[in-house]
């Protein structure tokens, strides 16, 4: 069985090694790099308070841990409890709610209901004037395939959804 | 009896009850990767997390998965794993499972052990239940 090399010159070396090791073609990789360590630098640079006003954006300040979380990196409770050795618990409740919880694997069982339309009676869209809000300026937002997006949310539920009916059939 | 711990890409951290004679492996496995498309991206943070690993005593080997556990066991050793959400990690392990039926599967560690609690059918249900604990309020 063959022993993997962990000793490298630089990044480019392992890009390649493992590239050649999976047989993968040449792409772009992430400035993201694995490990605890990166991990750990990432939760102490978070500010919990940029990151409720902001995250949303295409320019927010997102944690860049949900890679760590994913693959069992960091558990999202080492992360709850280094967080709460540096905020009181009301400025910790947002960010919980709105990050960790929802990246919990063990209790996220929410989210894809939300997405997949299946929660409510309601169609998960969004229209243009959302995607301009959000885009902050980082997306070719007026390219005339978007156009049949430029309308209310009223107007595109008619349009999308002409024999909807409300939770109760009506 | 000594253990050999199995890390897959779902627990890729230093096994938290390591004891001497413990063996802890993370096994490259080309057919797995590409059975779930993985990006050069993300093999790539993968490989960067299990070289910090292989600097803790890690040991990588690129096998298939079953092959490669095969290798390292024997009779004297007992194989561990974490249990996983991905659904393409949860058929390599019922494949492993298969070859090794004592294989101990840990549970993967939550925000709060909700074990003994029904499951909740809506986010507003379990933040209601966790909050308190979890906040540092109680």
């Amino acid at each position: 069985m063959l022993r993997l090399t962990t000793e490298f010159a630089n990044r480019a070396a392992l890009i390649e090694y493992v590239r050649q090791l999976s047989g993968a073609a040449m792409e772009p990789v992430s400035d993201i790099q694995g490990g605890l360590t990166q991990a750990c630098q990432k939760c102490a640079a978070l500010n919990p308070i940029a990151y409720q006003r902001d995250r949303n954006f295409f320019t927010g300040s997102v944690s860049v841990l949900s890679p760590y979380i994913r693959h069992g990196v960091i558990l999202s409770k080492s992360l709850a409890e280094q967080l709460a050795e540096r905020y009181p618990p009301s400025q910790r409740a947002r960010w919980f709610l709105q990050h960790l919880i929802d990246g919990d694997i063990v209790c996220n069982n929410y989210s894809w209901q939300w997405v997949a339309s299946t929660f409510s009676a309601k169609p998960y869209f969004f229209n243009l004037d959302n995607l301009r809000h959000y885009a902050d300026g980082q997306l070719d937002c007026e390219h005339q395939s978007h156009r049949i997006f430029d309308a209310s949310y009223d107007e595109l539920s008619a349009r999308l959804f002409p024999h909807l009916t409300d939770a109760r059939g009506k | 009896m000594n253990r050999l711990f199995w890390l897959h890409d779902g627990c890729l951290r230093r096994p938290m009850d390591l004891r001497v004679g413990d063996r802890w492996v993370y096994i490259w496995d080309v057919g797995y990767i590409h059975q779930q498309a993985w990006s050069l991206k993300r093999q790539v943070f993968i490989y960067e997390t299990l070289c910090d690993l292989a600097q803790q005593g890690c040991e990588l080997y690129a096998a298939d998965t079953v092959d490669g556990l095969a290798d390292l066991l024997d009779e004297e050793t007992e194989l561990v794993t974490y249990a996983a959400q991905d659904p393409i990690l949860q058929a390599l392990i019922s494949r492993v499972c298969l070859a090794w039926p004592n294989l101990r599967l840990q549970p993967i560690a939550g925000l709060l052990n909700l074990e003994q609690a029904p499951p909740l059918k809506r986010f507003f249900h379990y933040w209601k239940r966790v909050e308190k604990p979890l906040l540092g309020f109680e």
